[in-house]
């Protein structure tokens, strides 16, 4: 076949038009779902979301969270209980604290949820009889188990490929990884000051190595001195081993009963250098409790690396980055 | 026929043995423990360590010898008052009351002192309740107490079960149930002196009361015909009792089966209730909380709750006098 | 001269007399035996006495009107054993007679060496001091009786107050127990009062006899000396028909036997 120019031309030209919607369907597939869509929730539950949910139902703070993250407050039609005791609804999203309430992460109210028809449901992984309800009604649902930052990445993922909102987890993500890399970038270097993290409901419960807030001292350049504990959950110690520990910085979880004052205060504690040096702080709680692994979660090893090495990661650096964190995936005007 | 020599020599040996195992344990208690105490630090005169010595691990081994003796000594008593070998504080609304108290207090009030306090209040009121319950009743016996008591221990777990529900699962929760499981962590010299005083004066005043105790094991009618104000002594027997069981309890949270355990011990050992019967009680009950306690603070890397191991040592301990005097018969 | 008198005491439960308008008088040195059909109010009479009940009428002991005294005095003078011990805990049969000095000692105060010398003594009396150290749940129903008569003894009490002894004891100790009895009550110049069914008991161990029937008192014998035709016909009011003779046993003891007749 002889090969003239016309027809190399016109290949090439077809050749490029079928890479241009090639192209673009690749782009496509980045940016936009295509439904329906079988998502593997954290669980490991294949889930299939027939169109695009308008009507979301969240039972659990970190995902509500993430989902005003996301943009997606207005599509919100129920909430977990007690989100009046939350500020950021109240700075964010107001008209969530309206929304019926489906119970708490112990007692789910599975009627109240399927009254309200929603086309997706988030629960937390101990929900799982829930979830499993609610499947036999033929509604959706995605467990999730946010209990660390690679977890809590992949939630966001999760999440915003059930609700097509690609960009904004893109944009959220990034922010994250640029705040980790920030962080790893200036402490490379640095000594790593002991650090003993207090529980919500005493200052002698502290978290282990296994659980995420062990992380979030880690991230801040940090040693976590309960690091020889492996308990999955808050865990109980004694004033003594406080004292054999003896932390240089003692910072409470944000939504502590007791106060950095009671801390400092505690005649017990006369002897533990944190209190000896005034080193005694509380995490942010202002806003979200930054100690949970919310979207916002990065923020607190910013914080505590402002405290722990502020000539690497001034204070500052916590409150505007806090600032913008909030106003950009928040709307939250300072 | 048993000549006197050989029960004296009996009582005599139990009770010393028990002295001596409460008082190795107890020195044990003091050298257990997480801050790394030693015996050369003390002596060369640390002041931290010797800071820490007297504030936190003499105090908690005192505790685990008092708490126990006193729970053990009021086990006895409830056991012999209400002439029923499974009497316990409960039998009087003292357990589930300090439980509902403690549990208020960890949801409305803050710090260590307002839930002890708060324990505390919570068995009393419980205890009154069940008194003056019972003097409205017409029957002049024993029965309308632990009518009473039953009672008021329903209210009390009601009570305990609505906090519960209202308390935040994240935190509140599982500090409920930590203090239910009983812990002796977080006593410190600070923390104690006053409950100390109490018991004590309550543990004298029930050893002065001993011969008025057992004549309250008696019925009613034949108590009074033997010449005691029968509803009167028992108010005050059962109200001292519970003054010091409630002040133990509200420092270390319930601690289980030592009240009964200890008692039934004492009891198959030395075969009757004499004075010394009572004493054996407390001594077996401060060994075998001090025991779970340096158990409770050593076997893991954090603080368990020591009912699991007064439970673990009392049971078997219990099933073996019991077969052995299955053995003896 | 009369250690005990009772004025028109009538006593029973939830507003029904059970018994009433009983008056009678106990010497000092004497032991009176109560007789009746069950239900007759034998206990009820006792109790009242005690003051355990609450009734109509008064008694004096030594001239002091019962009802006013304090429990802890009336305990002092009046000793009362019931069918039963309540006694739950395993205790020493030392420990269950010390006991009766409850009356006489201080709330916090303990037995004296005297009081235990006293315990002893009477736990010799009824002859059980060489188990001084036993376990009184050991002991046989009898001998558990014995010992609470020891309790009281040990006290001295001036009136005693038995509800039916010989139910917990077999035939020999049912004599032991009455001759006991007599021997404390003489000794002491005490008085008795004691409710019985064993009609040999009270015929033959009683100085005086109440008969009771229909909640009142119908008569009163005194074994040595009532007419034996008087004493049938105020037995058989609450036996039926009965017959008494008089018999001598080996020791040339003079015994009163009831037996039942026939109605013919």
């Amino acid at each position: 076949m002889k090969i003239t120019l016309n027809r190399l031309l016109s290949t090439a030209l077809i050749c490029l038009m079928l890479l241009s919607v090639i192209g673009t369907g690749v782009f496509a597939a980045a940016s936009e779902t295509t439904y329906p869509i079988t998502i593997t929730d954290q669980a490991g539950r294949e889930v299939t979301i027939e169109k695009e949910p308008e009507k979301i139902v969240s039972g659990y703070y970190i995902p509500s969270s993430l989902l005003i993250a996301l943009g997606l407050q207005d599509k919100m039609v129920g909430i977990e209980a007690k989100a009046g005791k939350r500020p950021v609804y109240k700075l964010a999203a107001p008209a969530l604290l309206d929304l019926p309430n489906v119970g708490t992460a112990k007692e789910f109210d599975l009627e109240t949820c399927a009254s309200l028809s929603p086309d997706l449901v988030i629960l937390p992984l101990k929900l799982k009889d829930a979830a499993q309800s609610l499947t036999e009604l033929q509604i959706p649902v995605l467990l999730v188990n946010p209990e660390n930052q690679d977890l809590l990445t992949e939630m966001i993922t999760i999440v915003s490929d059930a609700t097509n909102t690609k960009e904004e987890a893109d944009k959220l993500l990034a922010y994250i990884d640029e705040q980790k890399t920030m962080l790893s970038d200036a402490l490379s270097d640095v000594e790593t000051p002991d650090v003993y993290l207090a529980g919500n409901s005493s200052l002698l419960s502290t978290a282990g190595e296994a659980m995420y807030q062990s992380d979030i001292i880690k991230l801040a350049g940090g040693k976590n001195v309960a690091s020889e504990i492996s308990d999955t959950y808050w865990a109980e110690i004694s004033y003594e081993q406080l004292l054999a520990w003896d932390p240089s910085y003692i910072i409470l979880a944000s939504d502590a009963d007791y106060t950095v004052d009671d801390v400092l205060n505690d005649a017990n504690l006369k002897d533990c250098s944190a209190v000896k040096n005034n080193q005694v702080y509380a995490i942010p709680g202002d806003v979200e409790a930054l100690d949970s692994p919310v979207p916002a979660s990065v923020l607190a090893s910013v914080w505590l690396a402002g405290i722990l090495h502020p000539e690497q990661v001034t204070p500052d650096t916590y409150t505007e980055e806090k600032t913008a964190f909030y106003e950009t995936f928040y709307g939250i005007q300072n | 026929m048993k000549p006197s020599m050989e029960f004296r020599t009996k009582k005599i040996l139990f009770i010393t043995a028990g002295i001596i195992l409460l008082g190795i344990l107890t020195i044990c208690s003091f050298f257990v423990g997480k801050y790394p105490l030693t015996l050369s630090g003390l002596l060369s005169g640390d002041a931290l360590q010797w800071r820490v010595f007297l504030t936190l691990r003499a105090s908690r081994a005192i505790i685990g010898a008092i708490g126990g003796f006193v729970l053990g000594v009021t086990g006895f008593v409830y056991q012999t008052v209400f002439r029923n070998p499974l009497a316990s504080p409960d039998i009087i609304g003292v357990s589930s009351g300090a439980s509902a108290g403690a549990a208020f207090g960890i949801l409305f009030l803050t710090g260590t002192m307002a839930i002890t306090a708060s324990a505390f209040a919570g068995a009393i009121c419980c205890v009154i309740l069940v008194l003056i319950l019972s003097s409205l009743s017409s029957s002049k016996d024993g029965r309308s107490i632990v009518l009473a008591g039953i009672a008021v221990h329903s209210l009390s777990q009601t009570v305990l079960v609505c906090l519960k529900l209202t308390a935040d699962p994240e935190k509140q929760l599982a500090s409920i149930e930590y203090w239910i499981m009983g812990s002796l962590n977080g006593i410190s010299l600070y923390s104690i002196g006053g409950n100390i005083l109490l018991c004590l004066i309550c543990l004298a005043a029930l050893f002065l009361l001993y011969r008025q105790i057992i004549l309250l094991s008696l019925d009613d009618q034949e108590g009074a015909l033997l010449g005691v104000n029968v509803s009167r002594i028992r108010l005050v027997v059962l109200l001292t009792a519970t003054l010091a069981t409630s002040s133990v309890i509200s420092m270390t949270g319930l601690i289980s089966f030592l009240s009964l355990l200890a008692p039934h011990g004492a009891r198959l050992l030395l075969k009757n209730n004499r004075l010394s019967t009572m004493i054996l009680s407390g001594i077996l009950g401060g060994c075998l909380l001090t025991l779970g306690d340096l158990l409770a603070r050593s076997i893991a890397s954090t603080e368990l709750p020591v009912s699991i191991f007064t439970s673990l040592l009392g049971a078997p301990f219990l099933i073996s006098l019991c077969l052995r005097r299955e053995r003896a018969r | 001269m009369n250690l005990l008198i009772v004025n028109n005491l009538s006593a029973g439960y939830a507003g029904k007399d059970i018994i009433k308008d009983i008056s009678f008088s106990i010497e000092a040195g004497k032991v009176t035996g109560v007789l009746g059909p069950n239900g007759c109010g034998k206990t009820t009479l006792l109790k009242a006495t005690a003051n355990l009940l609450a009734h109509r009428g008064s008694c004096f002991i030594e001239g002091q009107m019962l009802e006013t005294l304090s429990a802890r005095t009336l305990s002092g003078l009046c000793g009362y054993i019931p069918q039963r011990s309540s006694i739950s805990i395993d205790l020493t049969l030392l420990d269950v007679v010390l006991m009766g000095f409850n009356p006489d000692l201080k709330l916090l105060q303990q037995p004296s060496r005297q009081m235990k010398e006293e315990a002893l003594h009477a736990l010799s009396m009824v002859g059980l001091a060489h188990r001084k150290d036993e376990n009184f749940q050991h002991l046989s129903e009898g001998q558990k009786q014995l010992v609470l008569l020891a309790r009281t003894f040990a006290g001295k009490r001036r009136l005693l107050l038995l509800d039916e002894p010989e139910s917990a004891l077999d035939f020999r100790l049912r004599y032991q127990a009455m001759e006991l009895l007599r021997s404390y009550i003489s000794k002491n110049q005490a008085s008795a009062l004691v409710t019985l069914h064993d009609s040999s008991l009270a015929l033959n161990y009683c100085d005086t006899l109440l008969v009771l029937s229909n909640s009142r008192l119908s008569g009163i014998i005194e074994p040595d000396r009532t007419p034996i035709s008087r004493m049938e016909r105020l037995l058989s009011e609450v036996y039926g028909t009965v017959s008494i003779s008089v018999l001598m046993n080996r020791s040339k003891k003079k015994q009163l036997i009831m037996m039942k007749e026939d109605i013919s």
